[in-house]
């Protein structure tokens, strides 16, 4: 009897052993992080059988549970959500929802790969506007690329049900970016595409208007910079003032000075809202300068071959006359005059920070850059 | 002990001898599908130290190996009717199993370890990828999860015909593998039904606590104290499994 009891208590023992060992072993795990990883997409769509939808649904609700246990930090949850959404859109790549729901939830915590995932969708989907809208809002407001985020924008303002609010929002967002073009481009774009010459009217008016001055900014700044140099300021004052010159009018925040460079030139530099003005003889070289600079960029050749003897020729006239000069101020004070010289004016050019406009008379308002 | 080492020798070169090729064909199934399909098993988080498909691959091998030769190891021969000549030999029974499962994990350690070296090479050749490191600790792993297995292999193997056995095996390798996410459904369902699931998991094969293919994969940290639990449990449950098919097989009719 003992002996037939002897292998039967043993056994007991190893399972009830084992068993205490399983229990612990699962309570330890509940403990620790509990994560899991997820299976090859391209896998589990083989073995689905053709039901890649239903597999990609089960699969996204699993990683919504998952992505649910792991803020309430309970239970076991994907290591990455990024892998269990990729999972998802690799055997359903056609689920709008999947890449919006997935992306949202990615968002939080790994927003870059949030717009990986919208991307892919991006690609995948053409006609579907939210999906590259969600990554163009996430890009610019959660990842800190407005660029790029307004490039997404522009791709879904190009898709068809896109509202009016896309392309808005990626013309803006390209405008403040620097890329006016390319924000002209997307407004007129989605209104040619609406057939409707009206949308955005106001707008796209605008912006052609200030593309074309900042353009006129960039040719009047390569003109105005050889004229800067010119050496019609007086001896002393040759060597500095094309730093000067050009500190002024890239920078802002500077304090006014008046300076008398030599009889009887003058140059100022100013704050805000500056004025770049010519005097009796050099108002003829600023203004041909910034007439065939001004709307097209002008080649550093064309400069020094056209304008550079129109220099030479109006220094020697204002040296002779003793009556040319040409410099820069504020704009109230130049209004004014009280302040400046009582020199007799042909035209004169005038700067502000964010305007390039011909005012007429041979006088500009500029664009600083 | 004389009859035990006989055994052993028998068995090697039956199961060398007349399997080599098959053995490499398991090799090659397990290590291409591993390497290849799935080398994008978890798709770009985090950054992986193992490749995810050598571990895939030392998980198959096993399972497969055993589903082949562990569910046939004693009911083919009790069919073929080896088994009562076998024993006009000066050999224990227990040891006849004994030795089935020393060649079976003998086999079976050659097999893992031929493929981790070279999977590793392989890829280290191909990718440059690291290597080795954290192969031995998947090896612990699988190793401990092969005994248990290779216990189950030779109970059912016992005591059931061969196309039982090895269904039943595939069932309760399964069951065993999906036994944690089972255990969390039922716990979260509660009540009743969730306690009786609970208790019979005890009796079954807990696999999943050798599934630690996360941690391997993306370099966690693993305490010392889950090794010694888990090796702890391999050597319990298998020898419970093993003491229970030793005291079946005796009783059992050749």
């Amino acid at each position: 009897m003992r002996a037939r009891s002897l292998p039967v208590l043993l056994l007991l023992l190893m399972w009830s052993l084992s068993a205490l060992l399983s229990l612990h072993n699962r309570r330890g795990r509940e403990g620790s992080s509990g994560e899991t990883f997820t299976p090859l997409g391209r896998l589990i769509r083989t073995f689905s059988l053709g039901n890649e939808e239903l597999a990609a649904d089960l699969l996204m609700a699993k990683a919504a549970v998952g992505y649910g246990r792991r803020r309430e930090g309970r239970g076991r949850a994907p290591l990455s959500f990024g892998d269990s959404f990729d999972t998802v859109v690799e055997v359903d790549p056609f689920n709008e929802e999947a890449y919006l729901i997935g992306a949202r939830l990615l968002s939080d915590n790994e927003p870059e790969r949030a717009v990986t995932l919208l991307k892919k969708g991006a690609k995948r989907l053409p006609r579907s506007w939210r999906v590259p809208e969600l990554a163009g809002s996430l890009l610019a407001w959660r990842v800190g690329e407005p660029l790029q985020g307004a490039e997404l924008y522009g791709i879904a303002s190009s898709r068809p049900g896109a509202p009016l609010y896309i392309p808005a929002l990626a013309s803006r967002l390209n405008r403040e970016g620097g890329e006016i073009t390319l924000a002209l481009e997307i407004l007129e774009r989605f209104s040619l595409s609406r057939g409707d010459r009206t949308l955005f009217r106001g707008r796209i008016g605008a912006l052609r208007r200030e593309e074309e001055l900042f353009r006129l900014s960039r040719s009047a700044e390569r003109g105005l910079l050889p004229l800067a140099g010119v050496g019609d300021f007086g001896e002393g004052s040759a060597e500095f003032l094309p730093e000067r010159l050009v500190d002024f009018l890239f920078q802002e925040g500077q304090t006014l000075i008046l300076e008398r460079v030599g009889p009887p030139y003058r140059i100022a530099f100013t704050s805000s809202g500056p004025l770049l003005w010519a005097g009796l003889r050099k108002e003829l070289i600023n203004t041909r300068i910034l007439s065939a600079g001004l709307g097209r960029s002008l080649p550093l050749s064309l400069q020094e071959r056209v304008l550079e003897p129109l220099f030479r020729e109006a220094e020697e006239k204002a040296k002779v006359e003793g009556s040319g000069f040409w410099g820069i101020e504020r704009v109230g004070e130049l209004d004014d005059s009280a302040s400046l010289p009582n020199f007799p004016w042909l035209g004169r050019v005038r700067v502000n920070p964010w305007r390039v406009e011909r005012l007429g008379d041979g006088r500009f308002r500029l664009l600083l850059p | 002990m004389r009859g035990l080492r006989s055994a052993l020798g028998l068995l090697f070169r039956e199961l060398l001898g007349e399997n080599l090729f098959l053995f490499v064909a398991i090799l090659l199934l397990s290590l291409f599908p591993g390497l290849l399909l799935l080398k994008e098993m978890v798709p770009g988080g985090g950054e992986q130290v193992v490749h995810p498909g050598i571990l895939f691959a030392l998980e198959f091998v096993p399972l497969f190996f055993l589903l082949v030769y562990g569910t046939a190891a004693l009911s083919r021969q009790r069919e073929r009717g080896s088994l009562s000549l076998l024993f006009t030999r000066p050999l224990k029974r227990e040891e006849w199993l004994a030795a089935h499962w020393l060649t079976l994990m003998g086999v079976l350690l050659f097999l893992e370890l031929t493929l981790s070296l070279s999977a590793s090479l392989f890829l280290r050749l191909l990718f440059g990828a690291p290597w080795l490191l954290p192969l031995g600790k998947h090896l612990f792993f699988s190793l401990l999860r092969a005994g248990v297995l290779t216990s189950l292999a030779l109970l059912l193997s016992a005591t059931l015909s061969r196309s039982i056995a090895s269904t039943l095996f595939l069932l309760l390798s399964l069951i065993g593998q999906l036994l944690r996410s089972g255990l969390e459904a039922s716990a979260s369902g509660g009540g009743f039904l969730g306690k009786v699931v609970q208790g019979l998991s005890l009796l079954l094969p807990d696999l999943s606590l050798f599934d630690r293919k996360t941690e391997l994969l993306y370099g966690l940290p693993l305490p010392g104290e889950i090794y010694l639990s888990t090796a702890l449990y391999a050597l319990f449950y298998g020898g419970f499994l093993f003491f229970l098919a030793s005291l079946l097989f005796r009783r059992r009719e050749l």
